[in-house]
């Protein structure tokens, strides 16, 4: 209902704007407290280095050397500033100031007209504390001959040292700002779905005008406590109405009535649609949405768990790992993340059954559990061995609750809402993927990589718990649509076709291919290599996600207008291949940023046309198998593609080193998407639009 | 139990994530507090150790043996009078003997650590800091690069436990006010920004009683009245039109089957 939505958007802004307000008055009241806390110590410094500096240059004077005349005295400036970052400037001057030894970021000309304007010569500039000029905490110290000044040091301490130390905090908040909104989101809309609950479930009994089933649900339905008393007076007097529509119904249809009764009818009918649309609104064909909504917060609670070690998982493996004959430990490395990333392949068509035996809510509480103990025991691994069997675990977990949660979409849906249904599906891993290597780099660097795994199980339990608490045990006749098993025969039917097959080899595996292999393998062991810390391996990571939520929208709604999906395939490849040769121009941490930003931005405009492509290529296996079941092919490549990625940059990266592993990952990206533009331009033209994102990694 | 209403719920869980957030933001921000207190303490008495060394290993160069060095006991007494943070400076001989202390009994103890295995290392660097907790230890060597003997600065943890205190009691002042502040707006902007699901919620109540008792046939006929058109307004009439049509068609239906029922 508008109402709701307009509510959520309203107290959305509300939470935004108390949020940076409340953030930004935390940090301003932490660095007024600092800086007191802090400044004394720092002048304390500046002033030991000052003493320190006017005793060595007292002893050079006292054995008769000329101020002017000293030797090496800036040399010693420098390598004691050098040292000591919060030191801005270090100046020795004469006692009439005509002379000046000076090392420091500021101008010689600016700090001895500096020092002539705050401490003019022969004004006891000795100072206990220090004075705060231009920016600069200044100290000094008389230089002495005989117990007669004969110049001075001055020591200039950097006033806004304390300020540029927490100004690294501002990634922090920004982390924890998008973090807590999004979690916002996902509370505001899982209390509004429970509020407008059962005005959607009324609208859904007029959808389905007849089912006395349906009525009888409205009145036994088990409601969220605030609305039951609505939810019941609603039941009676659609009860009401429903018994009071049958009799007379009865009594104008029966034997020997005349034709007009039936009529009399025709105005009551039209009332209760009226009802029926007044509910419902424009939610019209969402009667599930509560349902869904429902699902999301367990969903993302457990994706995140999983996604919190995406910054180091490749570094806690290396700390793991063992030589293995035959292998370089470079492979060695990324054995742990290509075997996960099987397992979740291969879930989808194993685990189909399983959906239909247990129930989604069954499967995804047992899913959770699985891989809350994967995760636990991820933690405690001691040894490559026991990483790989902790990782096989929680792949089975994480690859039972994808099942369990497509498939409650698939229940809780008709063909008229599943593409909204499964978006709301995509939206919790999106999320997720967004706050967990954030989250997950700012706790490893806090509480180590081993405690991340635990905060990680503690989380996959959490969403046990709130899958258990906040799905509905499913009804008898909502059984998930039986899932065909995976047949090798079919399997090999859709790869014999040509345009098929290209379109999984030359566009689908390589983009899952730079997706692990660049972004979730080669980005954390080499920004690491920079010096980057977790917490900013994980930021950086959270661009990539951040740009796929904000842009997969747009570009899909640009596929649907301009049309033509492959050139948006193309240029989608193209663009994620070239923006890693970005590196030969430079193999900084920025380039590092620009690549991943790069390759959010391609993917983002990429991945939806490329399902579009697969009932365009296959629509004589799309009649004999269903588009659903070629789909599912499709996606199985396209995971098994995730899977090799860490492998090809493993066995890359010994011979080649990390960029020129990176660039030689981006020619074949750009390669492949060239070739791909080629063999689909070379058969027929393709239809317009688009098909809605089916949920993916 | 307190009521749970919508406007409870929605109140719950913006008062969580803000008070989660702002936690969070606080504890990050004294994390980089106490790294930058760490490193200001690491490298003051970094310096001051240095700055000794350098001292005592002047007179080293004149050849003399470090235990008999003129002057020490009184370069340690006055650097460590000009700084309250200092608790001891001593220097050892390569065998963990104390030679010179300002704290004059431990003069000729013996001061086992870690820090003389590393000493003890053939070729050990000369310019090597150990750290332990409160204490830094800097070898001495004489001219030929020999290790000698060793300089001990001790440093009062207390001093900066009782800092580290201060700052935490400070901006656990500070979140608590903001958290304070920030959970009154944050009670009154729900309060008003909800408003509208409260009062739709009463109303369709009240409606629906009424619609309740009037089909039941306890009550005179409810009016939507002249409420601005909203969408529970709307929903409330089409109840209304719907009980009212069930009402009609029973009036009329019943007098258009009562002459054929009537009839032979």
């Amino acid at each position: 209902m508008q109402l709701f939505r307009t509510l959520r958007r309203r107290l959305f802004a509300f939470q935004i704007l108390l949020l940076l307000i409340g953030s930004c008055a935390v940090a301003y009241g932490a660095l007024r407290s600092f800086e007191a806390n802090l400044m004394p110590d720092l002048t304390r410094k500046g002033d030991l280095i000052a003493r320190s500096l006017a005793g060595q240059m007292q002893r050079a004077l006292d054995y008769g050397v000329a101020f002017e005349q000293l030797g090496g005295v800036e040399d010693l400036f420098r390598s004691i500033r050098s040292a000591n970052p919060e030191i801005l400037f270090i100046t020795a001057t004469d006692g009439e100031g005509e002379h000046a030894f000076h090392a420091g970021e500021a101008e010689k000309g600016s700090v001895l007209k500096i020092l002539h304007e705050t401490m003019p010569a022969g004004e006891g500039r000795e100072t206990h504390g220090a004075v705060p000029a231009a920016g600069f905490l200044i100290v000094s110290r008389p230089i002495t001959v005989a117990d007669q000044p004969v110049g001075w040091i001055h020591v200039g301490v950097d006033a806004n040292f304390v300020q540029q130390q927490l100004s690294e905090i501002f990634y922090d908040i920004l982390v924890v700002l998008i973090v807590s909104l999004l979690l916002t989101f996902e509370l505001l809309l899982l209390i509004m779905a429970n509020a407008s609950a059962p005005l959607q479930a009324l609208q859904s009994v007029f959808d389905h005008a007849g089912s006395g089933d349906r009525q009888a649900r409205l009145r036994e339905e088990r409601w969220p406590r605030e609305v039951r008393h609505i939810a019941l007076a609603l039941g009676e007097v659609v009860a009401w109405l429903n018994d009071r529509y049958a009799s007379l119904a009865k009594a104008a249809s029966g034997q020997g009535q005349p034709a007009g009764a039936a009529h009399r009818l025709a105005p009551l009918a039209e009332a209760l649609s009226a009802l029926g649309s007044a509910a419902g609104g424009q939610d019209a064909g969402r009667g599930g949405q509560h349902g869904l909504v429902s699902i999301r917060m367990p969903l993302f609670v457990f994706f995140l768990a999983e996604e919190l070690s995406r910054s180091f998982f490749p570094l806690y493996a290396r700390s793991l790992a063992e030589p293995v004959a035959g292998l370089s430990p470079e492979i060695v490395i990324s054995l742990p993340m290509m075997l996960f990333m099987l397992v979740v392949a291969f879930s989808q068509p194993f685990g189909g059954p399983w959906a239909q035996r247990l129930g989604a809510r069954r499967l995804l509480i047992i899913g959770a559990v699985i891989g809350a103990a994967g995760l636990a025991l991820t933690a405690l691994a001691q040894s490559l061995w026991a990483l790989l069997l902790w990782r096989f675990v929680t792949a089975a977990g994480y690859g039972l609750v994808f099942v369990a949660g497509q498939s409650y979409v698939v229940v809780n849906t008709d063909p008229k809402n599943r593409a909204w249904g499964l978006a709301m599906f995509v939206g919790s891993v999106l999320a997720a993927t967004i706050c967990g290597p954030a989250i997950g780099g700012i706790l490893a660097e806090r509480i180590g990589e081993r405690g991340t795994f635990c905060v990680g199980a503690g989380l996959a339990l959490l969403s046990a718990l709130l899958a258990a608490w906040l799905l509905r045990a499913p009804r008898p006749e909502q059984t998930a649509a039986r899932v065909p098993p995976l047949r090798w025969s079919d399997v090999r039917e859709v790869l014999a076709n040509p345009r098929f097959f290209a379109l999984v080899c030359l566009g689908a595996m390589p983009a899952k291919i730079i997706l692990t292999g660049f972004l979730f393998y080669l980005a954390p062991l080499y920004l690491a290599s920079l010096g980057n810390t977790p917490s900013a391996t994980g930021r950086m990571m959270m661009l990539y996600g951040l740009l796929m939520v904000l842009l997969t929208p747009f570009a899909a709604r640009l596929v649907d207008r301009i049309g033509h999906p492959v050139l948006f395939v193309v240029v989608g490849g193209l663009t994620s291949g070239v923006g890693l040769l970005g590196l030969l121009w430079s193999d900084g941490t920025m380039m590092m940023v620009a690549a991943i930003g790069i390759l959010g931005i391609a993917q983002a405009t990429s991945i939806t046309p490329q399902l579009a492509l697969v009932p365009a290529a296959c629509r004589d296996e799309c009649r004999r198998l269903g588009q659903v079941t070629v789909i599912g092919f499709f996606r199985l490549f396209e995971r098994i593609g995730s899977a090799l990625g860490p492998l090809i940059a493993g066995a890359l990266l010994e011979p080649l080193g990390y960029v020129a592993t990176m660039v030689a990952m981006g020619i074949g990206m750009a390669t492949a998407s060239l070739l791909l533009g080629l063999v689909w331009n070379s058969s027929e033209r393709q239809p317009k639009g688009s098909v809605p994102a089916l949920p993916g990694e | 139990m307190l009521p749970t209403t919508t406007q409870t719920k929605i109140l719950v869980a913006m008062l969580l994530v803000l008070v989660t957030a702002l936690t969070t933001t606080a504890t990050l921000t004294y994390f980089i507090y106490d790294r930058t207190l760490s490193a200001q303490v690491g490298s003051r008495f970094e310096f001051i150790a240095r700055d000794l060394k350098r001292k005592i290993e002047a007179g080293l160069d004149l050849g003399l043996p470090l235990g008999q060095l003129d002057n020490v006991n009184e370069l340690l007494r006055q650097e460590l009078i000009t700084d309250d943070a200092l608790v001891s400076l001593a220097i050892t001989s390569a065998k963990g003997v104390i030679l010179f202390d300002t704290e004059r009994g431990n003069v000729g103890t013996t001061q086992p650590g870690p820090w003389l295995d590393a000493l003890a290392q053939p070729g050990a660097d000369a310019n090597r800091l150990l750290q332990e907790e409160g204490r830094l230890t800097i070898p001495l060597a004489n001219s030929f690069g020999k290790v000698v003997g060793a300089l001990q600065v001790s440093y009062s943890k207390a001093y900066y436990d009782r800092k580290r205190q201060e700052t935490l009691f400070d901006l656990a002042e500070v979140t608590l006010i903001v958290l304070l502040i920030g959970g009154c707006i944050g009670v009154a902007g729900v309060q008003f920004i909800s408003r509208p699901l409260d009062h739709a919620v009463v109303r369709l109540e009240a409606a629906l009683r009424a619609i309740l008792l009037r089909i039941h046939g306890n009550a005179a006929p409810v009016d939507a009245g002249a409420e601005p058109e909203t969408e529970i307004v709307g929903f409330e009439r089409s109840l209304l039109v719907a009980v009212s049509a069930v009402e009609r068609a029973e009036v009329e239906i019943a007098r258009a089957v009562q002459p054929t029922a009537g009839s032979p």
